[in-house]
Protein backbone atom coordinates (compact mmCIF):
# COMPACT_ATOMS: atom_id res chain seq x y z
CA UNK A 1 0.00 0.00 0.00
CA UNK A 2 1.60 3.37 -1.28
CA UNK A 3 1.35 6.23 1.49
CA UNK A 4 1.85 10.26 0.84
CA UNK A 5 1.87 12.64 3.55
CA UNK A 6 0.91 15.90 2.39
CA UNK A 7 2.53 18.21 5.10
CA UNK A 8 0.19 21.20 4.72
CA UNK A 9 2.25 23.98 6.26
CA UNK A 10 5.76 23.07 4.76
CA UNK A 11 4.25 21.78 1.31
CA UNK A 12 1.58 24.05 0.44
CA UNK A 13 1.15 27.38 2.97
CA UNK A 14 1.29 27.60 6.53
CA UNK A 15 -1.47 29.97 6.37
CA UNK A 16 -3.67 28.69 3.80
CA UNK A 17 -6.71 31.28 2.96
CA UNK A 18 -9.55 31.62 0.84
CA UNK A 19 -11.62 29.27 -1.97
CA UNK A 20 -10.02 29.90 -5.45
CA UNK A 21 -7.47 30.77 -7.22
CA UNK A 22 -8.40 34.55 -7.58
CA UNK A 23 -8.90 34.89 -3.85
CA UNK A 24 -4.66 34.88 -3.64
CA UNK A 25 -1.69 32.37 -3.43
CA UNK A 26 -3.02 29.86 -1.34
CA UNK A 27 -6.58 28.64 -1.70
CA UNK A 28 -8.36 25.62 -1.05
CA UNK A 29 -8.72 25.42 -4.59
CA UNK A 30 -5.25 25.36 -5.75
CA UNK A 31 -4.57 22.95 -2.77
CA UNK A 32 -6.66 20.80 -4.23
CA UNK A 33 -5.77 20.95 -7.75
CA UNK A 34 -1.88 20.89 -7.48
CA UNK A 35 -1.62 18.38 -4.10
CA UNK A 36 -4.81 17.23 -2.76
CA UNK A 37 -5.82 15.47 -6.12
CA UNK A 38 -3.03 14.27 -7.95
CA UNK A 39 -1.95 12.38 -4.34
CA UNK A 40 -5.24 10.96 -3.79
CA UNK A 41 -5.16 9.52 -7.55
CA UNK A 42 -1.59 8.08 -7.38
CA UNK A 43 -1.60 6.42 -3.95
CA UNK A 44 -3.53 4.18 -2.03
CA UNK A 45 -3.90 6.31 1.54
CA UNK A 46 -2.98 10.03 1.67
CA UNK A 47 -2.31 11.62 5.43
CA UNK A 48 -3.08 15.42 5.36
CA UNK A 49 -1.03 16.62 8.22
CA UNK A 50 -2.67 20.04 8.94
CA UNK A 51 -0.06 20.68 12.62
CA UNK A 52 1.61 23.86 12.05
CA UNK A 53 -0.80 25.59 10.24
CA UNK A 54 -2.77 28.74 11.19
CA UNK A 55 -6.42 28.08 11.25
CA UNK A 56 -8.53 27.64 8.64
CA UNK A 57 -11.67 29.35 6.98
CA UNK A 58 -14.28 27.01 5.91
CA UNK A 59 -14.48 28.63 2.70
CA UNK A 60 -10.44 26.72 2.15
CA UNK A 61 -11.29 23.98 3.55
CA UNK A 62 -14.72 23.13 2.01
CA UNK A 63 -13.49 24.15 -1.29
CA UNK A 64 -9.94 21.89 -1.06
CA UNK A 65 -11.90 19.31 0.29
CA UNK A 66 -15.62 19.25 -0.44
CA UNK A 67 -14.66 20.26 -3.84
CA UNK A 68 -12.96 16.65 -3.94
CA UNK A 69 -16.38 15.15 -4.46
CA UNK A 70 -17.52 17.69 -6.81
CA UNK A 71 -14.60 16.90 -8.75
CA UNK A 72 -15.89 13.14 -8.71
CA UNK A 73 -14.00 11.35 -6.38
CA UNK A 74 -16.69 9.67 -3.53
CA UNK A 75 -17.72 9.64 -0.45
CA UNK A 76 -16.79 6.54 0.29
CA UNK A 77 -13.01 6.44 -2.02
CA UNK A 78 -12.15 9.33 0.66
CA UNK A 79 -13.21 7.67 3.37
CA UNK A 80 -10.94 4.57 2.39
CA UNK A 81 -7.82 6.79 1.33
CA UNK A 82 -7.60 9.93 3.45
CA UNK A 83 -6.49 10.34 6.55
CA UNK A 84 -6.56 13.68 8.41
CA UNK A 85 -3.83 14.27 11.21
CA UNK A 86 -4.34 17.65 13.49
CA UNK A 87 -4.06 18.73 17.18
CA UNK A 88 -6.77 20.91 16.39
CA UNK A 89 -9.60 18.65 17.14
CA UNK A 90 -12.42 20.68 14.83
CA UNK A 91 -10.15 20.04 12.09
CA UNK A 92 -11.04 16.30 11.18
CA UNK A 93 -14.52 16.41 12.09
CA UNK A 94 -15.14 20.17 9.67
CA UNK A 95 -13.39 18.26 7.03
CA UNK A 96 -15.32 14.89 7.07
CA UNK A 97 -18.34 17.18 7.47
CA UNK A 98 -17.70 19.17 4.17
CA UNK A 99 -17.02 16.17 2.31
CA UNK A 100 -20.61 14.48 3.72
CA UNK A 101 -22.71 17.54 2.54
CA UNK A 102 -20.76 18.05 -0.70
CA UNK A 103 -21.83 14.21 -1.46
CA UNK A 104 -25.70 14.52 0.01
CA UNK A 105 -25.70 17.66 -2.70
CA UNK A 106 -24.21 15.34 -5.87
CA UNK A 107 -27.09 12.91 -4.79
CA UNK B 1 -17.56 -14.12 72.99
CA UNK B 2 -20.75 -12.17 71.58
CA UNK B 3 -19.19 -9.90 74.20
CA UNK B 4 -15.93 -9.56 72.81
CA UNK B 5 -17.24 -8.96 69.12
CA UNK B 6 -19.57 -6.13 70.47
CA UNK B 7 -16.95 -4.57 72.63
CA UNK B 8 -14.38 -4.46 69.73
CA UNK B 9 -17.49 -3.18 67.33
CA UNK B 10 -18.35 -0.06 70.17
CA UNK B 11 -14.51 0.53 70.02
CA UNK B 12 -14.15 0.87 66.37
CA UNK B 13 -17.12 2.55 65.56
CA UNK B 14 -16.20 6.20 66.24
CA UNK B 15 -13.64 5.56 63.88
CA UNK B 16 -15.16 4.44 61.46
CA UNK B 17 -17.77 7.08 61.38
CA UNK B 18 -15.09 9.56 61.21
CA UNK B 19 -13.48 8.01 58.65
CA UNK B 20 -16.74 8.16 56.25
CA UNK B 21 -17.57 11.77 57.07
CA UNK B 22 -14.24 12.73 55.89
CA UNK B 23 -14.65 10.79 52.86
CA UNK B 24 -18.22 12.25 51.87
CA UNK B 25 -17.05 15.58 52.85
CA UNK B 26 -14.17 15.35 50.64
CA UNK B 27 -16.18 14.22 47.95
CA UNK B 28 -18.44 16.83 48.46
CA UNK B 29 -15.35 19.47 48.36
CA UNK B 30 -14.03 18.06 45.35
CA UNK B 31 -17.46 18.17 43.82
CA UNK B 32 -17.47 21.21 44.42
CA UNK B 33 -14.16 22.55 43.33
CA UNK B 34 -15.09 20.96 39.78
CA UNK B 35 -18.53 22.55 39.57
CA UNK B 36 -16.55 25.92 39.75
CA UNK B 37 -13.61 25.14 37.75
CA UNK B 38 -16.26 23.78 35.11
CA UNK B 39 -18.41 27.51 35.41
CA UNK B 40 -15.31 29.15 35.08
CA UNK B 41 -14.66 27.48 31.55
CA UNK B 42 -18.28 27.86 30.54
CA UNK B 43 -18.28 31.50 31.40
CA UNK B 44 -14.80 31.69 29.69
CA UNK B 45 -16.13 30.16 26.63
CA UNK B 46 -19.25 32.02 26.34
CA UNK B 47 -17.06 35.79 26.39
CA UNK B 48 -15.01 34.03 23.63
CA UNK B 49 -17.99 33.09 21.63
CA UNK B 50 -19.19 36.64 21.60
CA UNK B 51 -16.10 37.85 21.08
CA UNK B 52 -15.52 35.76 17.99
CA UNK B 53 -19.09 36.48 16.79
CA UNK B 54 -18.53 40.74 17.47
CA UNK B 55 -15.03 40.66 15.53
CA UNK B 56 -16.21 38.66 12.53
CA UNK B 57 -19.50 40.72 12.11
CA UNK B 58 -17.23 43.54 11.69
CA UNK B 59 -14.48 41.89 9.19
CA UNK B 60 -18.20 40.94 7.15
CA UNK B 61 -19.34 44.65 7.84
CA UNK B 62 -15.74 46.05 6.92
CA UNK B 63 -13.37 44.15 5.42
CA UNK B 64 -10.25 45.28 5.95
CA UNK B 65 -7.37 42.75 4.88
CA UNK B 66 -5.79 42.45 7.75
CA UNK B 67 -8.82 41.33 9.74
CA UNK B 68 -9.21 37.89 8.90
CA UNK B 69 -6.47 36.77 10.57
CA UNK B 70 -7.99 38.19 13.94
CA UNK B 71 -11.52 36.09 13.19
CA UNK B 72 -9.48 33.18 12.72
CA UNK B 73 -7.40 33.77 15.97
CA UNK B 74 -10.49 34.39 17.64
CA UNK B 75 -12.04 31.17 17.02
CA UNK B 76 -8.93 29.28 17.70
CA UNK B 77 -8.65 30.56 21.32
CA UNK B 78 -12.63 29.51 21.66
CA UNK B 79 -11.83 26.06 20.30
CA UNK B 80 -8.56 26.06 23.04
CA UNK B 81 -11.33 26.52 25.67
CA UNK B 82 -14.09 24.52 24.57
CA UNK B 83 -11.78 21.76 24.29
CA UNK B 84 -11.52 21.49 28.02
CA UNK B 85 -15.20 20.20 28.12
CA UNK B 86 -15.15 16.18 27.85
CA UNK B 87 -16.42 14.61 24.51
CA UNK B 88 -15.76 17.79 22.82
CA UNK B 89 -12.70 16.18 20.95
CA UNK B 90 -14.94 13.01 19.93
CA UNK B 91 -17.45 14.94 18.73
CA UNK B 92 -20.04 16.06 21.00
CA UNK B 93 -22.97 18.37 20.50
CA UNK B 94 -20.75 20.83 21.36
CA UNK B 95 -18.18 20.36 18.93
CA UNK B 96 -21.38 20.23 16.82
CA UNK B 97 -22.47 23.93 17.46
CA UNK B 98 -18.50 25.50 17.45
CA UNK B 99 -18.34 23.76 13.93
CA UNK B 100 -21.54 25.35 12.77
CA UNK B 101 -21.08 28.83 14.33
CA UNK B 102 -16.90 28.89 12.33
CA UNK B 103 -18.98 27.99 8.74
CA UNK B 104 -21.07 30.69 9.49
CA UNK B 105 -18.31 33.31 9.87
CA UNK B 106 -15.31 32.32 7.93
CA UNK B 107 -17.68 30.15 5.17
CA UNK B 108 -19.36 31.69 2.67
CA UNK B 109 -16.58 33.54 0.59
CA UNK B 110 -14.52 34.63 3.25
CA UNK B 111 -11.01 35.81 2.46
CA UNK B 112 -12.26 36.57 -0.79
CA UNK B 113 -10.84 38.57 -3.48
CA UNK B 114 -13.64 40.09 -3.87
CA UNK B 115 -15.34 40.82 -1.07
CA UNK B 116 -18.64 41.51 -0.32
CA UNK B 117 -19.56 44.21 2.30
CA UNK B 118 -22.30 43.04 4.03
CA UNK B 119 -25.00 45.13 6.65
CA UNK B 120 -26.63 44.25 9.47
CA UNK B 121 -29.76 42.92 8.52
CA UNK B 122 -27.41 40.56 5.81
CA UNK B 123 -28.96 36.44 6.43
CA UNK B 124 -24.98 36.02 6.44
CA UNK B 125 -24.81 38.35 9.73
CA UNK B 126 -27.56 37.16 11.30
CA UNK B 127 -26.83 33.37 10.91
CA UNK B 128 -23.60 34.30 12.34
CA UNK B 129 -25.82 36.03 15.52
CA UNK B 130 -28.24 32.67 15.16
CA UNK B 131 -25.16 30.05 15.72
CA UNK B 132 -23.28 32.48 18.32
CA UNK B 133 -26.96 32.09 20.51
CA UNK B 134 -26.97 28.51 19.73
CA UNK B 135 -23.08 27.93 20.58
CA UNK B 136 -23.99 29.94 24.27
CA UNK B 137 -26.92 27.57 24.40
CA UNK B 138 -25.11 24.42 23.96
CA UNK B 139 -22.20 25.95 25.97
CA UNK B 140 -24.65 26.09 29.19
CA UNK B 141 -26.53 22.79 28.53
CA UNK B 142 -23.10 21.24 28.24
CA UNK B 143 -22.24 22.50 31.64
CA UNK B 144 -25.29 21.91 32.95
CA UNK B 145 -24.79 17.90 31.91
CA UNK B 146 -21.04 17.61 33.14
CA UNK B 147 -20.44 19.62 35.63
CA UNK B 148 -24.05 19.35 37.79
Amino acid sequence: MSTLTITVAKDFSPSPAGRYKADGKFPGQVFREKLLLPAIQTHDQVIVDMDGTEKCGSSFLEEAFGGLVRSGISESTLKQKIVISSQRDSDKFRIWQYIQEASQHQN
Amino acid sequence: MADASAFQLHLWTPAAMTLAGWAVINWQNNRRETRKEGRSTADNAKKLAKDAASIGIGYWQQRPDNLSWQVKAALEELEVELSRFPGFAQGSLLMNQFVKFDDAITGDDFESAQPRMLTLSDPLIKKIIYRRNMLLAEIEREFKSVFL
